[in-house]
């Protein structure tokens, strides 16, 4: 009898402990991501707020606010909108209360591992696909398991066409699946260790395709499916232009994938590539704007209600903060822009921005919105929202114009050159310490934010508490008329299966165009040019070096600019990164390019500037990092590393393999040796200090160009 | 076969082709939407969201 009743009850009603349980951990990761990042902001304005701890040193965390920021916070709010706003569109519960939980608790497991390793340094060293082999395997299982539940409510639904917000979760769920695998394809070394089977430039392609499109599919597409749910809703009136609607999608998701390679403008990466990408950038303009202002003016008539309706301003905000983002990426994909911007800390603002102010904002709207439903009750304060919505803006806006003042600042520093045609600051920590005002400015900006955000929480705590009734489920109305069967006509918007196939199409045909002709790189590598691989003592320090993270701050890429070339050297070739698993480009320069540092200093200078760097450089803000004295070489490794390697066509030869740990060793006993020789009293045998020196020193220096 | 169909990718005409046949697929599915649809239609699929499900719903 209770069986028949809780049958029933699923059948007629919606799934809203779900929501409310995605709607609580977003709140939660929320405040944890930006604890972090306010952490590793201030950590650039003032290096010692590492505390001297490996694993809150920048490096390490900024993983870690990155993947709470887009998995945690901005992840569980999607899930959030749309568990309840697809039962709600589709006039059905999920296809599986189970399902929904083993997603639920499966993603917060996920983040939790992704909290524990990252600061331990266990990362594949790709921005914002650092997580581990075993990670990822549980990120794509708990995703088939969320697309499983998604398309099953597809099936059962009763409503025979598919909203537009509908049409957006599918091309995330879609594409989202098809550029993680892709990106996250890894040969294991051990448990905690896992080399990419991408090298060099094939690696940095397909890393930008994927994290240029984790933007589009995991930060745009749902929050623009929430976007056409939650503003009809909050408004009471439909979409301004349906029609402008499907135009809005089609032209998005075809057009995003192709724009990738705006990230590697004036690299190593073929020109046509590049050409492509900034063509699709600019063509981003369009569909961006379109949906931009069909969501703008869904508000038309009723723009004075914003003055009492705090949660409408969070709408409108995100919408204008979503229309400065997308005009602002084709901007900075234009060339000039881009050899200006990139590798600055003005794409640290542009990002900030969309995160801040589109991401952030429609989350904070959607969840006053849902929150007093889900929980039967009002929202507690108006004007704690109102309060909190002020105080966010202006953290965005001191955030953005902070960050993007200082990168202009430092683009232009880096480019000027005086009438000797020689750069007019060559030293590159004049470029630094003149931005460190603005580092405060932003780490200002940021605690603003988070001080709204503290007001929001203050805010739900006492909207929940308020409710004193028990929680139930929101009955399904109008469950008889299901149009579902009726017979008439319908277009593709009713036909699932086809649609999802149609919006696959789209995305990979830009991914195919793209990916596929790189796979043979050789057709790129000039055979007259040798590169050699990394012998086994480098390989090692390069580990280290990713587990630091250095890639962060420091890029290995010498751009095809005049000031790169007079600032570091010859422009970088495909050849040099060739045997890079993983490639380590970076996109950004807090401190200076490495491609070149090989033999650019003797090791006793390496040697003292990772244990404190002011030694070397009295305004440095890198952190020191005293722990490599302390870490030994895992020679026990090395063996298996270099097989790896080898199989995934490094040329090692079978000598260089078996004899790895003996020649790594020898080669750390060198360079100890000769440390010591020059005054070194520390007890430096077998630490990885040497190893990271042995990496250092080899870089620029294996040929290749 | 395969790759002979790919080979040619980084070819600047061919690129200029898929790009064209791509932009006329576009404008032929802009007008489709915009002039051949009826608005009543459109109409009516603009109103799903706004079914007050929710108890204390407005």
């Amino acid at each position: 009898m209770k069986n028949s009743i809780e049958i029933n009850h699923r059948s007629t009603s919606y799934d809203d402990d779900i929501v409310r349980k995605f709607s609580l951990a977003t709140m939660v990761w929320a405040g944890v991501a930006m604890l972090v990042g306010i952490l590793a902001a201030l950590q650039l304005a003032y290096w010692p707020f590492n505390g001297g701890v490996p694993w809150m040193t920048f490096g390490r965390i900024r993983p870690l606010h990155t993947n709470a920021a887009i998995f945690a916070f901005a992840g569980n709010a999607i899930f959030a909108g749309i568990y309840h706003s697809t039962q709600r569109l589709l006039r059905t519960r999920m296809l599986s209360d189970v399902l929904s939980r083993i997603h639920f608790w499966g993603w917060q497991f996920i983040i939790l591992c992704a909290a524990v390793t990252l600061p331990l340094g266990f990362t594949q060293g790709k921005e914002y696909a650092e997580l581990e082999w075993p990670i990822d395997i549980l990120v794509t299982l708990v995703w088939v398991v969320f697309a499983i539940n998604f398309f099953g409510t597809l099936v059962k639904r009763r409503e025979k066409h598919m909203y537009v917000a509908i049409w957006f979760y599918i091309a995330t769920i879609v594409t989202v699946a098809v550029l993680y695998i892709v990106n996250a394809a890894a040969i294991p070394v051990s448990f905690f260790k896992s080399y990419t089977v991408w090298a060099g430039m094939q690696d940095a392609l397909v890393q930008w395709w994927y994290g240029h499109n984790a933007v589009a599919f995991f930060l745009t597409t749902p929050f623009l499916g929430l976007m056409y749910y939650y503003i009809p809703k909050v408004v009471n009136a439909p979409i301004y232009s349906y029609r402008l609607s499907i135009i809005h999608f089609w032209a998005l998701v075809f057009i995003y994938i192709w724009a990738g390679p705006h990230h590697l403008l004036y690299t190593a990466l073929p020109d046509w590539l590049q050409n492509l990408g900034v063509v699709f950038s600019v063509m981003l303009w369009a569909p961006s704007w379109g949906g931009m202002i069909n969501g703008l003016l869904t508000f038309k008539g009723r723009f004075g209600l914003v003055r009492s309706e705090p949660i409408w301003k969070f709408f409108i905000a995100a919408l204008t903060f979503y229309g400065m983002a997308t005009f602002e990426g084709p901007l900075l994909s234009i060339k000039s822009v881009s050899a200006l911007g990139h590798y600055t800390d003005w794409i640290i603002g542009h990002v900030h921005g969309a995160a801040l102010g589109w991401n952030g904002f429609l989350i904070f709207g959607m969840l006053y919105y849902i929150v007093p439903l889900l929980w039967n009750t009002k929202l507690y304060s108006k004007k704690l929202a109102e309060q909190h919505f002020w105080l966010g803006l202006t953290g965005i806006v001191l955030y953005y114009v902070s960050m993007v003042v200082a990168g202009i600042t430092q683009g232009t520093m880096w480019k000027a050159t005086g009438a000797d045609g020689q750069l007019v600051y060559p030293e590159f920590i004049e470029t630094v310490t003149r931005i460190i005002p603005l580092y405060w400015v932003r780490t200002l900006g940021g605690i603003l934010y988070l001080a709204g955000f503290l007001v929001m929480v203050y805010n739900i705590i006492k909207t929940i508490k308020s409710n004193k009734e028990p929680l139930t489920d929101t009955p399904i109305s109008n469950l008889t008329n299901d149009n579902i069967r009726d017979g008439k006509p319908r277009l593709i918007e009713g036909y699932a299966t086809a649609f999802t196939i149609l919006a696959l199409l789209a995305i990979l045909v830009g991914t195919v165009i793209e990916i596929y002709p790189t796979l043979n790189v050789h057709k790129y590598v000039n055979p007259e040019i040798t590169t050699q691989p990394f012998s086994a003592l480098e390989q090692e320090g390069r580990d280290l070096y990713v587990r630091e993270g250095c890639y962060l701050c420091h890029s290995q890429q010498i751009r095809t600019l005049v000031d790169e070339k007079l600032r570091y050297g010859d422009p970088s070739t495909i050849e040099e990164s060739i045997y890079d698993h993983p490639y380590q480009w970076g996109s950004k320069r807090t401190g200076p390019d490495l491609a070149r540092v090989g033999k650019k200093y003797p090791d006793m200078w390496h040697y003292q500037h990772m244990i404190d760097p002011r030694q070397m450089q009295p305004k440095s803000i890198m952190p020191n990092y005293a722990w490599l004295l302390k870490g030994t070489i895992d020679y026990s490794q090395i063996k298996k590393k270099l097989n790896v390697l080898k199989n995934l066509g490094v040329p090692y030869t079978a000598e260089q393999v078996q004899n790895a740990d003996v020649d790594a060793e020898k080669q750390a006993q060198g360079i100890a040796d000769e440390l010591k020789s020059q005054g070194v009293q520390e007890k430096i045998d077998h630490k990885e200090i040497l190893a990271i020196i042995a990496y250092l020193q080899a870089l620029g220096q294996k040929g290749g160009h | 076969m395969f790759k002979l169909a790919f080979q040619n990718f980084s070819d600047s005409r061919l690129i200029a082709i898929g790009f064209i046949l791509f932009m006329i697929t576009f404008i032929g599915a802009l007008i489709w939407t915009v002039f051949v649809q009826k608005k009543s239609f459109y109409d009516q699929l603009s109103h799903l969201p706004l079914s007050a499900e929710d108890k204390n719903e407005k």
